[in-house]
């Protein structure tokens, strides 16, 4: 293997992504060249210099955070009395659309009623007017040519 | 209610843990402590929304990775900012940053050997700095660090390790001018 290859291992390493099996050859080789050495070590020290870098999480930004979560929960969860609300809209939405429909009800009985009633009036008018048709008498129609052409009513 | 409190202590967990490893992985992608602050807000928001709907809590890292790296993003878009490196970076921060690595041996004198290090990071491209704050930032594994940068594992690999190469040659000069490790 090149040096270059086993510096590749080295960063693995450094990174975690080194596989196990290869290792104990890593460091095999790590014993036998000083450059490598040197290399590693200088891997190891721009870990821990960059490491000490990093800076704290401002604790004024986690009040921050956490307070800009808080608001955002109000605004989704609805408050205890937007429900008791709500759920009586319902209540009453549901008792306004009973009684409508109860009136629909009661208002087409009627209806039905007033309908069968005058249905029979029709029935009972048709009957007299057929019983006045048959009670006329039967007419008779004459010519005045020669020819005579008689047209008689028909008797029911 | 139960159900709601085991989300609360279960965010309060995934906050604790990652919130440092974002604001700096932010910080040093913006170089502004405030947009960094309103970007990890967001964060922290939407993960607080949809924290019910996550089911496996395995992959939290990479997802609030990737979902600050889509923010970070989103924001120098709207700003117009290209990602060119320099582009990233407040100018004023930028004024004592020389390609001249002699300087580092000047800047020692007044700066510890991690600011040096910083600013040795600050001088490579975004695109070949950000797989390494990644790794260092939240511990993912190259295959991870390669679907959040939508580029190749073996890239990542490479930039990691051409990283530490710069990294390591700014260290050496360090030690031929002031003998310091």
């Amino acid at each position: 293997m090149t040096n270059e290859e086993l510096e590749i291992m080295i960063n693995e390493f450094v990174d975690g992504e080194l596989d196990k099996s290869k290792e104990g050859y890593l460091f095999t080789q790590l014993s036998k060249n000083d450059c490598l050495r040197e290399y590693f070590k200088k891997c190891g020290i721009i870990k821990n210099e960059f490491q000490k870098s990093n800076e704290k999480f401002p604790f004024s930004f986690d009040a921050k955070i956490l307070n800009s979560l808080r608001e955002a929960d109000i605004k989704t969860t609805p408050h205890y009395s937007q429900n008791y609300i709500q759920k009586y809209l319902v209540y009453l939405l549901v008792i306004v659309m009973v009684a409508i429909s109860v009136y629909f009800i009661k208002e087409s009985q009627i209806n039905s009623k007033q309908l069968e009633r005058t249905v029979m009036q029709v029935e009972n008018q048709e009957k007299m007017i057929k019983l006045l048709i048959n009670s006329i008498p039967s007419a008779e129609i004459k010519s005045t040519r020669e020819e005579s052409i008689i047209i008689t009513a028909n008797k029911m | 209610m139960q159900n709601k409190s085991q989300n609360i202590i279960q965010f309060t967990i995934i906050y604790n843990h990652h919130k440092e490893g974002l604001f700096n992985y932010c910080v040093r992608m913006l170089n502004n402590r405030s947009i960094s602050q309103d970007i990890l807000q967001n964060v922290f928001l939407k993960l607080f929304q949809h924290i019910e709907n996550i089911k496996n809590f395995d992959t939290i890292s990479y997802w609030l990775f990737k979902t600050t790296r889509n923010e970070i993003f989103s924001y120098l878009r709207k700003k117009k900012i290209r990602n060119e490196h320099l582009e990233y970076y407040d100018p004023t921060e930028n004024e004592n940053i020389s390609n001249d690595h002699s300087n580092y041996y000047d800047e020692y004198e007044k700066k510890e050997l991690k600011e040096i290090v910083l600013k040795g990071l600050n001088d490579l491209p975004s695109e070949q700095s950000e797989p390494f704050y990644l790794k260092e930032y939240s511990g993912l594994s190259y295959k991870e660090i390669a679907s959040i940068m939508d580029i190749d594992e073996d890239l990542v690999k490479s930039r990691l390790y051409k990283t530490r190469q710069k990294l390591i040659k700014l260290l050496e000069n360090i030690i031929i001018n002031g003998d310091l490790l």
